[in-house]
C-alpha cells in the first residue's frame, strides 16, 4: 500500500475518531461519578438528526448546538426517572438507546418520505491553515481536518483539567468511589451524579450531530451504527480517562478507516470482515484490558 | 464565664429537639445550650441517642421535633454544607473522608469556589497539623492511612475549614494517649479563642480533663445537664449506666501449647510502618497484650497475622483444626497466594479477626443476621456485599447471639446502618466472639473502642473466657488500659520490633511507657534498640 493511503487512513481515522472522543469524554465524567448512560446510542443519533434538520434550517452551527440540546433533554429525562423517580438505570438506557434508534428513524420518514431525495445540508467549512496543510504527510493528518476534530481535542484537554483543578472533578470522583462518605461530608452527591449526566447527554448529542453536520451532510436511519456502545466500550477500555478515551477511539476509528479504504486494494477478502474489523478487535481489546484492571484492582485490594 | 454580644451570636442551642428513625425514638425532648469558648462533654452509653444529637445540630438529619436556635434566631440547616456555612462542623463518628482521594482533596471537595487551589490547601492543612502537633500524611489516598491517621486527618480537615461550633463525635477512641494529649492541648487554645467544642466520648477521664459542661443522655433522654468541674469518673458513670457490675474473678487458666506463632517476620507496608523481625508466640489459653505508640508496628503485626499482608520472609503459624504455615519470601505476595494461607485459610483453621476499623468487617448495607455470616476478605477496604459468607450463611439463633452481646436492638432483620457505633462494634463482636465454636486464635485491635463501660467490660471478660476455653488471644491496643484490663502478659512493640515482654505482674506503667518510648528498661542497661535513639 501507498504511503498516500496510509494517509488518507489516518487522516480518515482522526476524522472518524471524533465523535466518538466527545461523547466518550461525557460518559467518562457519567461513570467516574459512579453512574452509567447506555442511552448514548439513543441520544447520538437522535443528534445526528436533529444536527441535520436544524442544519438545514440555519447552518451547521445551529445543527451542532440542536444536536448538544436533544442529547441534554434525554439525559434531564433519563436523571429524572432514573435518580429521582428510582428506576432501574440500564432499563431506561436501554429503553433511550430503542426509542431513539426508532423515533430517529420515524420522524426522519416524515420529514423526507421515501422516494424522495435525501436532504443534504452543508457540514463544518474546513478552516483554511495555509502551508502547513501542505506539508507532506503531517499536512493532511494534522492540518487538513474538520475543525471539529480539533474541538475534540480541546475538550479533551478541558476534561482533563476540570477533573484536576475543579471542585466539581473532586466531587465527581468523590460521589463515584464512596458516595455515602461524600454525602457526610457535605458534597451533594445527587446533584454532582446529575450534572455528569446531563454533560455526558450533551456530548452524546453534540457527537451525533458531529457524524451528520461534521463529516456526511445527510441524514440515514441507523447512520450511527452502534458507535453508542464503541463509546461505551473506548469508556471502559480508557478507564473513563481522557487520554485512554483518546487512544481508544483512536483504535476503532483507525481500523474502521482502514476497512473503508483498503477495502479498494488487492487484498482480496471479503468485505463483511473489513467491516466487523474494527469491532472484532474493540472486543479483543476490551477483554484484555478490563483483565488487567481486574488484576490492578485486586492489587490495590491489598493493604496498605 | 462572660460572654461578649459577639459571642452570644454563636451560641447554638436545641430546645426539645425529638428525633425518630421510624418505631424507634433516638431522641426525646433534648435540651442542650453549647457555648462559645467552652468545651461541652455529651456522654452515655452505646445507642442513648449521642451522635443522632450531633448530627442533628451539625444539619446531617433533620430534627422530628424541636426547634434549634443559633445566636437566638431559629437554625434550620438544610444539610451539611449549609450547617459548615454557617460555622457549625462536626467530626462524625464514622468520618466522612473520601478513600479515594488524599486529605487535602478531601479538605477541598466541599467549596463555594468553582476552582481548587492544592498548594494553598496543603499548606493551610500543614500548618493545622502542626498546631495539633500530629502528623498524617495530606496526600496519600485516606483509604490508604492507618484508621487512627484518618480519624486525626478528619479532624485536621474539620479544624481547618474554620467553624466556631466544632463537634467531635468520639474523637479519640481510636486515639493513642500522646494523640489524644496533642488534641486536647489544641481544643483548649481553640476554646480559649472563643470556639465553642462538643465532646462526645466513652473515656470519662477526658471529661474531667478537658470539659467544662456535661450533659449525659440515656436512652434518648437527657438525664442530667451541668457543670462538668469537680465530677470524678465514677459519679459520671453513675449517672451514666447505674452502678456498674463487679468484675467477675479470673477463672484459673491453664497455658496450654503454642498455637499462633510469628517467627523472624521481617514486612513493610506501603508506607511508614514495618516489622523488622518479631518474634512472638501465643499459647491457648493466654491473653496477649500488644502495645505500642502508634505505627510501631502492631498494626502491621495484625495484618501479617491475620493473612492480609504477607510477610517478605519469616513464618507465621497457626495450629488449629490443622496447621497453616505462611512463609515469607521475596516474591512474597505470589508465594502467599500460591500457598494458599490467605486471610480465609486462616479462618477456616479457627482464626477470629476483629480489626481496627469496624468499618473493615461491618457492612452497613446488610442486615445483622447477614452481618453475622460475612467475614472481611480485606484490610482497608470498606467491608461489602462482596464480603463472602463464612461456611454457609445460615446462623443458629441470630438473636440469641444478638442478645448475648447486648447488641441494640437484637433485631435479626434490621439494617447494620442502623445501629449506634458502639453497637455496631458489638455486632462485630458477636460475630467474632459469639460463635458456638471457640476460636483456635483470637486477634482484636482495640475490641473495645466505642463501646460504653459496661459494654467494654463485658467484651473483655468474653476474651478471657475465650482463652479459659483454650483460645491463644492477641489483643493490641494504642490505649494500655484496654491492654491492661485483659493481658496476662503485655508485649511492647517499638520500631517494627519487639522490645519488652513483661508479665502482668511486672507490667507496671512506668516500665510500658518506658518500652514504648523505646527506651531501654532501667533494670537493663543495654539499649533495647540500636539503630532508633529515643525521641
Ligand atoms: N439510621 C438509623 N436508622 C434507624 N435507627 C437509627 C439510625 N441511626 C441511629 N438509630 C438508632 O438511634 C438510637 C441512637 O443512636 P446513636 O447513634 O445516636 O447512639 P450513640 O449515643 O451515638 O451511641 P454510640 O455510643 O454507640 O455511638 C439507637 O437506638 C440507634 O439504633
Ligand atoms: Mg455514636
Amino acid at each position: 500500500m501507498s504511503v498516500e493511503l496510509w494517509v488518507a487512513i489516518i487522516a480518515g481515522a482522526l476524522a472518524l475518531a471524533a465523535p466518538l472522543v466527545l461523547a466518550g469524554i461525557g460518559e467518562g465524567f457519567v461513570e467516574r461519578a459512579g453512574r452509567i448512560n447506555l442511552g448514548i446510542e439513543g441520544m447520538m443519533i437522535m443528534g445526528a438528526l436533529t444536527g441535520v434538520w436544524a442544519g438545514s434550517l440555519a447552518g451547521p452551527l445551529a445543527g451542532l448546538v440542536a444536536g448538544l440540546l436533544v442529547g441534554l433533554v434525554l439525559a434531564v429525562v433519563m436523571n429524572l426517572l432514573v435518580y429521582r423517580l428510582h428506576a432501574n438505570e440500564i432499563v431506561i438506557g436501554l429503553g433511550i438507546t430503542m426509542l431513539g434508534l426508532g423515533l430517529s428513524t420515524y420522524l426522519y420518514q416524515l420529514w423526507v418520505p421515501s422516494g424522495q431525495t435525501n436532504v443534504a445540508v452543508a457540514t463544518v467549512p474546513r478552516v483554511d491553515l495555509g502551508p502547513l496543510s501542505e506539508l507532506p504527510v503531517v499536512g493532511p493528518i494534522l492540518f487538513g481536518q474538520s475543525p471539529l476534530v480539533y474541538l475534540a481535542v480541546v475538550l479533551l484537554v478541558v476534561a482533563w483539567a476540570v477533573m484536576r483543578f475543579t471542585r466539581f472533578g473532586l466531587a465527581v470522583r468523590a460521589v463515584g468511589t464512596d458516595p455515602a462518605s461524600a454525602a457526610l461530608r457535605g458534597v451533594r452527591v445527587e446533584r454532582t451524579g446529575a450534572s455528569a449526566l446531563l454533560i455526558g447527554g450533551a456530548l452524546a448529542g453534540l457527537g451525533g450531530a458531529v457524524i451528520t453536520v461534521g463529516t456526511i451532510g445527510s441524514f440515514t436511519p441507523d447512520i450511527t451504527a452502534g458507535r453508542g456502545y464503541i463509546v461505551l466500550a473506548v469508556v471502559i477500555m480508557g478507564r473513563s480517562r481522557p487520554i485512554g478515551i483518546a487512544l481508544g477511539a483512536l483504535l476503532f476509528a483507525f481500523l474502521q478507516s482502514f476497512a473503508l479504504l483498503s477495502q479498494s486494494t488487492s487484498l482480496q477478502l471479503p468485505s463483511e470482515l473489513y467491516q466487523s474489523l474494527p469491532y472484532l478487535v474493540t472486543l479483543v481489546v476490551l477483554v484484555i484490558t478490563s483483565r488487567s484492571q481486574m488484576r490492578r484492582l485486586f492489587k490495590t485490594v491489598r493493604p496498605a | 464565664m462572660t460572654i461578649s454580644p459577639q459571642e452570644a451570636g454563636r451560641v447554638v442551642e436545641a430546645r426539645s429537639v425529638s428525633k425518630s428513625y421510624g418505631p424507634v425514638r433516638a431522641l426525646h425532648e433534648v435540651s442542650i445550650t453549647v457555648r462559645p469558648g467552652a468545651v461541652h462533654a455529651l456522654v452515655g452509653e452505646n445507642g442513648a441517642g449521642k451522635s443522632t444529637l450531633a448530627k442533628v445540630l451539625a444539619g446531617i438529619e433533620p430534627p422530628s421535633s424541636g426547634a434549634i436556635s443559633l445566636g437566638g434566631v431559629p437554625y434550620v440547616p438544610r444539610d451539611r454544607a449549609e450547617a459548615k456555612r454557617r460555622g457549625v462542623n462536626m467530626v462524625p463518628q464514622q468520618l466522612s473522608l473520601v478513600g479515594e482521594l488524599s486529605l487535602v482533596e478531601n479538605y477541598l471537595v466541599v467549596g463555594s469556589r468553582p476552582f481548587v487551589n492544592r498548594r494553598s490547601a496543603r499548606s493551610l492543612l500543614a500548618a493545622t497539623l502542626d498546631r495539633a502537633r500530629v502528623e498524617v500524611d495530606l496526600d496519600a489516598p485516606t483509604a490508604s492511612l492507618t484508621h487512627s491517621h484518618r480519624q486525626l486527618g478528619e479532624i485536621v480537615v474539620a479544624l481547618a475549614e474554620g467553624a466556631h461550633t466544632l463537634i467531635l463525635d468520639e474523637p479519640t477512641a481510636s486515639l493513642g494517649p500522646l494523640e489524644v494529649g496533642g488534641l486536647f492541648e489544641h481544643l483548649r487554645s481553640l476554646c480559649e479563642l472563643g470556639t465553642a467544642i462538643v465532646l462526645i466520648t466513652h473515656r470519662l477521664d477526658e471529661v474531667r480533663q478537658v470539659a467544662d459542661d456535661l450533659t449525659v443522655l440515656s436512652h434518648g433522654l437527657e438525664v442530667h445537664h451541668g457543670s462538668a468541674t469537680g465530677l470524678r469518673p465514677t459519679e459520671i458513670a453513675r449517672l451514666m449506666v447505674g452502678e456498674l457490675p463487679e468484675l467477675a474473678p479470673r477463672a484459673a487458666r491453664t497455658r496450654g501449647a503454642v498455637t499462633l506463632r510469628a517467627e523472624a517476620v521481617v514486612a513493610q507496608s506501603t508506607r511508614d510502618a514495618r516489622l523488622d523481625g518479631v518474634d512472638l508466640a501465643v499459647h491457648a489459653g493466654e491473653v496477649v497484650g500488644l502495645a505500642g505508640v502508634a505505627g510501631s508496628g502492631q498494626n502491621l503485626l495484625l495484618d501479617v497475622l491475620a493473612g492480609f499482608v504477607p510477610p517478605r520472609s519469616g513464618t507465621v503459624t497457626l495450629e488449629g483444626s490443622r496447621t497453616v504455615t505462611i512463609t515469607g519470601s521475596r516474591a512474597s505476595t505470589a508465594a502467599a497466594e500460591r500457598g494458599g494461607a490467605t486471610a480465609s485459610t486462616l479462618r477456616a483453621a479457627g482464626l477470629a479477626w476483629i480489626p481496627e476499623d469496624r468499618r473493615d468487617a461491618v457492612v452497613p448495607t446488610m442486615s445483622l443476621r447477614e452481618n453475622l455470616a460475612v467475614y472481611s476478605s480485606s484490610r482497608g477496604r470498606r467491608a461489602d456485599a462482596r464480603s463472602r459468607p463464612q461456611g454457609s450463611d445460615d446462623v443458629s439463633a441470630p438473636a440469641d447471639r444478638l442478645a448475648a452481646f447486648d447488641v441494640r436492638p437484637p433485631r435479626p432483620e434490621l439494617l447494620a446502618a442502623g445501629l449506634s457505633g458502639g453497637n455496631q462494634q458489638k455486632l462485630l463482636a458477636a460475630r467474632e466472639l459469639g460463635a458456638a465454636k471457640t476460636p483456635n486464635a483470637v486477634l482484636a485491635y482495640g475490641p473495645t473502642q466505642g463501646l460504653d463501660l459496661r459494654a467494654a467490660q463485658a467484651i473483655r471478660e468474653r476474651l478471657v473466657d475465650l482463652a479459659a476455653d483454650g483460645a491463644a488471644v492477641l489483643v493490641a491496643s494504642h490505649d494500655l488500659e484496654e491492654v491492661l484490663g485483659v493481658a496476662d502478659r503485655v508485649v511492647v512493640m517499638f520500631g517494627g520490633r519487639i522490645v519488652a515482654d513483661l508479665p502482668i505482674a511486672e507490667a507496671t506503667t512506668e516500665r510500658l511507657g518506658r518500652a514504648m518510648a523505646g527506651l531501654p528498661a532501667d533494670d537493663t542497661p543495654r539499649p533495647a534498640i540500636s539503630e532508633e535513639p529515643a525521641p
